[in-house]
C-alpha cells in the first residue's frame, strides 16, 4: 500500500483520484460546514424531568442502602435468608451433642497412647501395669494426676492394694494442654470413675508448676501432694464447655 | 436558520487533506474491525446453536459453548467495537481539531499490534487459558500488552486535540477524550483487582460487572455519541439544538457511569449498598440518555424524514434511540422491582446487546457509511445493500433482545426460588434460545453485505458516476421543494 505522508503542496493521484479538484472530493465538497452548537437554553420541562429522575434514583438509594453497612448483604425489610443449600457429598456435619461428650471423645482418641499399658478398658495388666479404673490416684484430686503427667513415675507404687514396680513415661512434652486436659478428663470419668472435668486452664497451671521437673516422681513424693487437691481453674458447664453464665459463642 | 451554505473552498481543501492523511489507518481499522465482526457474528450463531443442541460438538473441547461464547464476545468488543471506535474517533478528532494526522504509518503499525494482541488473546481462550471473567477473558499475560497497544493508538487522538487549531471544543471531542482516558483506568483497575493474589472472590465478580458497565457506558458509548453528535448536525446542516443540553448530557454521563455495574449482583453476598448504588446510578443514566435523544430529535426537527435516505443519518438515529432503550432496559434489570426476577438470566445478555449492538455498533455503521466515501473518493456501490444491512441488523438485534428478555422472565422466578432445581430454570429458558441463533444468523448475513461493500470500497470499486451520494432509497423526483434543491447534494 502507498503510505506516504500526505503533502499539502502536491496533489496525490493515488487511490483512483482524478486531478480536477471539483471532481475529486465530491463527498467532501458537498458537505456542510463542521457542526456548530446552537444556544437554545435548557427548558424548564427538561430540568423538572431531570429533577424527577434524581429524586427517583435518590429514593431508591435511600430505601435499599442497608445502612451502608459493609457486613450486610441484604437491604430489604423482612429479609429471610434461604437455608444452607444441601449439596450431595458436601454435607456440613454440625455436632450438636453436649460439649462434654465431644471432650470425652477427643480424650478417648488421645488415650490410644495410654491404652498400650493401661489397656483400653482401663484395668491395666495384673502385676505389670496398674489399673486406672477405680484407681484412687486418678479419681480423687486432679492435682496428683496432673503432676504425674509431667515427669512420670519411677519405682514402686501401691494402687488399689497391689504394688506395681515400673516406669510411667512423661507425657507433658508430647501432648498439648488441650490434649492433656481431654485425656485426663477421659480417665477420670470413664469405666465407672466419677472425677471432675479437667480444663485447659487447669493443665496450664500444672504445666507451669511441674513442667520443668526432670526427676520422675516416687510414691513418697506423690503422697506429699494432698489427695483431694484440685488443680485451680474455673469449673465449666458440661453442656457448653463454658463457665456457667457465660454467653454462648456464636459458632 | 440559514446554515445550509456550502463551505468555503479553503475548508474543502483542509478537509480533503485531513481525510487523505487518515486514509490508510482508517481503512485498516475499519476492515480489520469488520473482519472481527463477521467472525464474531459467526461464533455468536454457532455458540447459540450449541445452547440449543448441547451435544452438537461432543468430544471437541474447542467447540464448546464455554469457549465459543467468550471468543464471540471478546472478538465483538476488542476486535470490532474498539477498532471501529479507533477509526471513528481518529477521524472525528482530526476533523473537529482541524488537524492533519502526521504519522499514519506509526498508527497502522500500532493497529497491527492491536490485532495481533487480540488474536493471541482469543487463541488463549480457545486453548482453555481464559480467565472466565466476562469481557476480561484473555489470559492475564495479555493485559499489559493490550493496554500499551491501546495507549500507543489513542495517544495520536489526544495529540491531535492538544495541537488543535480550532480552540473551542465541540461536544464530540469531549466525548472522545473521556472515552480514551476512561479505558486505561478501568482496564488497569479491573485487571489489577481480579488478578491479584487474595482478595474476596465475590468482590472480583462484582468488580468485573463494574468493568462491563463502564466499558459499555463510558468507553464505547461516548465514541458513538460523539459520532452521532457530529453526523446529525452535519447531514441535516443544522447546528446542534442546544449546547447546554449537550453539556448536561456529557457531564451527567461522566458523573454517574462510574457508579454503575455492581447491581448485577444485587442480593448477592456483597455489601448491600454496592448493588443499590449501582441501581441508583443506572436510574441517573436516564438523564444523559434523554438529553442526547431530545437534543438530536430537536436538531433533526422537520428533517426527520431524511433518515429514510441518508444511510449515516439512519444508522446514527437508530443508534441514539437504541441508547435510550438500552438505558431504560438497564434500569429495569439493575433495580430490585424487576431486576430481582431478571438478574442472572438470559435477559442480561440481551440487554447488553441492545447497548453494544443496537446502539454502539449501529452508530459505528452510520459513521463508517459517512466516512469511507470521503477517504477513498468514491461512493458506496449499492444503496439496496445498505438497506439490507440496516434491516437485517435491526431485526437481528431486536429479536435477540426481545426473546432474551422473555427467556429471562420465564427463568427468573425459578432462579429466585431456592426450592427449585437449577435445571428447571435452564429448561424454562430453552425454547427462546432458538431466537438467539436466528438473530445472530440475520446479523451475520447483514454483516456479510457490509464487509462486501467495504471491500469494494477499499479496492476502489465504488461508484464513480455523477449521481451524488448513495442513498438508501432513491428519492422521488418531486421530493425536493425549491428550497431543498441545494440540500439534495448535501446528503450522505
Amino acid at each position: 500500500m502507498n503510505e506516504e505522508l500526505p503533502n499539502p503542496e502536491t496533489t496525490h493521484l493515488d487511490y483512483g483520484e482524478r486531478s480536477s479538484v471539483a471532481e475529486i472530493h465530491a463527498a467532501v465538497q458537498r458537505e456542510k460546514r463542521e457542526p456548530l452548537a446552537g444556544f437554545q437554553p435548557v427548558s424548564m420541562v427538561a430540568i423538572v424531568i431531570a429533577g424527577l429522575i434524581l429524586v427517583l434514583g435518590g429514593s431508591y438509594l435511600g430505601a435499599y442502602n442497608g445502612g451502608f453497612d459493609l457486613k450486610r448483604s441484604y437491604a430489604v425489610a423482612n429479609y429471610e435468608a434461604a437455608p444452607r443449600p444441601v449439596i450431595p457429598g458436601f454435607e456440613v456435619k454440625v455436632d450438636n451433642r453436649p460439649w462434654i461428650d465431644r471432650w470425652m471423645e477427643a480424650g478417648k482418641e488421645v488415650y490410644a497412647t495410654c491404652a498400650a499399658c493401661h489397656q483400653p478398658n482401663g484395668n491395666g495388666l495384673v502385676g505389670q501395669f496398674p489399673p486406672l479404673a477405680g484407681s484412687e490416684w486418678v479419681v480423687n484430686g486432679s492435682e496428683r494426676v496432673g503432676a504425674i503427667m509431667f515427669p512420670g513415675i519411677l519405682g514402686s507404687i501401691n494402687v488399689k492394694g497391689q504394688v506395681y514396680n515400673g516406669v510411667m513415661p512423661a507425657q507433658g512434652a508430647l501432648l498439648s494442654d488441650k490434649q492433656l486436659a481431654q485425656v485426663m478428663t477421659y480417665i477420670r470419668r470413664s469405666w465407672g470413675n466419677n472425677g471432675s472435668i479437667v480444663t485447659e486452664e487447669m493443665v496450664k497451671y500444672a504445666r507451669d508448676k511441674y513442667g520443668s521437673r526432670v526427676q520422675p516422681w516416687s510414691e513418697a513424693e506423690l503422697l506429699a501432694i494432698p489427695g483431694d487437691a484440685m488443680l485451680p481453674g474455673a469449673e465449666v458447664d458440661p453442656l457448653t464447655g463454658l463457665e456457667p453464665g457465660a454467653a454462648p459463642a456464636g459458632s | 436558520m440559514t446554515t445550509d451554505t456550502l463551505p468555503a473552498v479553503d475548508d474543502v481543501h483542509l478537509r480533503a487533506r485531513i481525510d487523505r492523511s487518515l486514509r490508510f489507518p482508517l481503512l485498516f481499522f475499519f476492515t480489520s474491525a469488520a473482519g472481527w465482526l463477521c467472525l464474531s457474528s459467526l461464533l455468536g450463531f454457532v455458540s447459540a446453536l450449541t445452547l440449543n443442541v448441547p451435544e452438537l460438538f461432543d468430544g471437541l473441547p474447542y467447540l464448546q459453548y464455554g469457549r465459543l461464547y467468550p471468543i464471540h464476545l471478546n472478538a465483538l468488543v476488542y476486535g470490532w467495537a474498539m477498532q471501529a471506535g479507533f477509526g471513528v474517533a481518529l477521524w472525528l478528532m482530526a476533523r473537529l481539531s482541524r488537524n492533519v494526522l502526521r504519522n499514519p504509518v506509526t498508527l497502522v503499525v500500532a493497529g497491527h499490534v492491536w490485532n495481533l494482541v487480540v488474536s493471541v488473546g482469543l487463541l488463549s481462550i480457545l486453548f482453555g487459558w481464559g480467565t472466565s471473567m466476562p469481557w476480561l477473558d484473555f489470559h492475564k499475560g495479555i493485559c499489559p500488552v493490550l493496554l500499551i497497544s491501546y495507549i500507543s493508538i489513542v495517544i495520536w487522538i489526544v495529540g491531535m486535540f492538544a495541537s488543535r487549531s480550532e480552540k473551542s471544543a465541540f461536544v464530540s471531542q469531549l466525548y472522545i477524550l473521556a472515552s480514551v482516558f476512561w479505558f486505561p483506568w478501568i482496564y488497569l483497575t479491573a485487571n489489577g483487582f481480579i488478578h491479584q493474589d487474595g482478595g474476596a472472590a465475590v468482590m472480583k465478580s462484582a468488580v468485573n460487572s463494574w468493568y462491563i458497565s463502564n466499558m459499555i457506558y463510558m468507553v464505547l458509548a461516548p465514541i458513538a455519541l460523539g459520532a452521532s453528535y457530529y453526523i446529525v448536525p452535519k447531514v441535516t446542516g443544522r447546528p446542534v439544538f442546544s449546547y447546554a443540553l449537550a453539556n448536561i448530557g456529557f457531564w451527567s454521563l461522566v458523573l454517574f457511569t462510574g457508579w454503575t455495574g455492581m447491581s448485577r449482583y444485587m442480593g448477592g453476598p456483597i455489601p448491600a449498598w454496592l448493588p443499590t448504588v449501582g441501581g441508583a446510578a443506572s436510574i441517573f443514566l436516564l438523564i444523559p440518555a434523554l438529553a442526547v435523544v431530545y437534543n438530536q430529535v430537536k436538531t433533526m426537527e422537520g428533517k426527520l424524514a431524511w433518515a429514510n435516505y441518508s444511510p449515516a443519518l439512519r444508522f446514527a438515529f437508530f443508534g441514539s434511540i437504541a441508547f435510550l432503550v438500552g438505558v431504560a432496559l438497564n434500569v429495569m434489570i439493575s433495580t430490585l422491582p424487576v431486576g430481582k426476577t431478571l438478574q442472572l438470566t438470559q435477559a442480561q445478555g440481551g440487554i447488553d446487546l441492545v447497548a453494544i449492538y443496537g446502539f454502539f455498533t449501529m452508530t459505528m455503521f452510520g459513521a463508517i457509511y459517512f466516512i469511507v466515501p470521503r477517504i477513498v473518493g468514491c461512493e458506496w456501490p449499492n444503496g439496496q445493500m445498505i438497506r439490507f444491512h440496516f434491516w437485517f441488523s435491526a431485526y437481528g438485534v431486536g429479536a435477540i433482545a426481545a426473546f432474551m428478555i422473555f427467556a429471562g422472565l420465564a427463568q427468573g422466578h425459578v432462579i429466585a426460588n431456592y426450592t427449585e432445581e437449577f435445571i428447571t430454570a435452564v429448561e424454562r429458558g430453552k425454547p427462546y434460545l432458538a431466537a438467539l441463533a436466528i438473530g445472530w444468523f440475520l446479523i451475520g448475513l447483514s454483516n456479510l453485505s457490509f464487509i462486501a461493500q467495504l471491500g469494494l470500497m477499499v479496492i476502489r470499486r465504488g461508484r464513480r458516476d455523477d449521481e451524488g451520494p448513495t442513498l438508501i432509497h432513491k428519492k422521488p423526483e418531486d421530493y425536493f421543494t425549491h428550497e431543498l434543491v441545494t440540500e439534495k447534494a448535501a446528503q450522505a
